[in-house]
């Protein structure tokens, strides 16, 4: 099994996942390009793939940083979340200086800076497979957190769940590009029929193994 | 379409209120205009009138009224409503 790591920026507390085997890595939603990049260069790792499971900033705020460290990184994202990626509204990144004072209160002012990034080198409507150091990765469309939402599987045991399944909170559709609709049509039915027994990395929290009785 | 009819569609659109409900709306005055509520009628002001708000305004818009002073200071005028 490739080693896992898990990074969460310390602002917006969402987690990057850095997967590495054998010097190759893969890295799911770059949150802060600073730490993911030092990492990789004290161990003189090379990044294969930046997958990216949504738009809203607080999972592509490193994006431009590693891509300008590694250019060679392969980044794939779903076509809505690619199309978004530079657009400062339906990323979030125009009203998340906002957003941080509503959630944690207090007279605190945050500042965060609007972030444009280019779009995917690959990109997908419905499903996109491949393999990567034997193992086979899955990233399917999810939409209703955004229209752009894709959860990730790696060998049908781990699920890097993006903005959904995060540990004891509700799955949120209000926030840019989100659709009440589409998760009641397409994510709600998607995430009930998930196996018992599947391992979740969420992109925010905790990770777990999902039951449910924690549906 | 007036700057007014924009400003109102927006708040008909984000936080589903019309008419004469729109002039009385406060942030956390009806269920709809919570934190996230304001992150989309911020957005979505942006997007139809194409501008930038800087946060101290996006923080300082907390009603219905107050948007049209804020929007001001960003080149918009709404046209006043007739008596």
């Amino acid at each position: 099994m490739p080693r896992l790591f898990v990074l969460e920026d310390r602002l917006t507390q969402s987690n990057c996942y850095l997967m590495e085997d054998n010097g190759s890595v893969l890295i799911i939603d770059p949150n802060d390009h600073e730490r993911i990049l030092k990492i990789i260069r004290e161990h003189q790792w090379n990044i294969d793939y930046i997958l990216l499971t949504h738009e809203h900033c607080d999972h592509i705020q490193g994006l431009n940083g590693v891509r300008r460290g590694y250019p060679e990184a392969l980044v794939i994202a779903t076509a809505v979340c690619s199309e978004n990626l530079g657009n400062r509204i339906k990323n979030m990144s125009g009203m998340m200086g906002t957003y941080l004072h509503f959630k944690y209160g207090g007279d605190k002012k945050y500042v965060y800076s609007s972030i444009l990034c280019n779009p995917a080198n690959l990109t997908f409507d419905q499903e996109y497979e491949f393999h990567w150091k034997g193992h086979m990765i899955q990233m399917e469309l999810v939409p209703g957190h955004t229209m752009g939402s894709c959860c990730i599987r790696m060998d049908e045991t781990i699920l890097f769940s993006g903005d959904y399944l995060i540990m004891g909170e509700e799955d949120i559709t209000r926030l840019a590009g989100g659709n009440e609709e589409a998760y009641e049509t397409y994510a709600k039915p998607w995430i009930e029929a998930l196996e018992d027994g599947i391992h979740i990395y969420p992109g925010h929290g905790t990770d777990y193994i999902l039951k449910k009785e924690k549906r | 379409m007036t700057n007014l009819e924009k400003y109102n569609k927006v708040f008909q659109v984000i936080l589903k209120k019309e008419g004469e409900e729109l002039k009385e709306l406060r942030y956390r005055g009806v269920p709809e205009w919570d934190s996230m509520g304001h992150m989309n009628l911020v957005g979505e002001l942006e997007e139809k009138f194409d501008i930038m708000l800087d946060t101290p305004d996006m923080l300082a818009f907390s009603s219905y009224e107050k948007g049209k002073e804020i929007l001001k200071k960003y080149g918009v005028e709404i046209e006043k409503e007739d008596a």
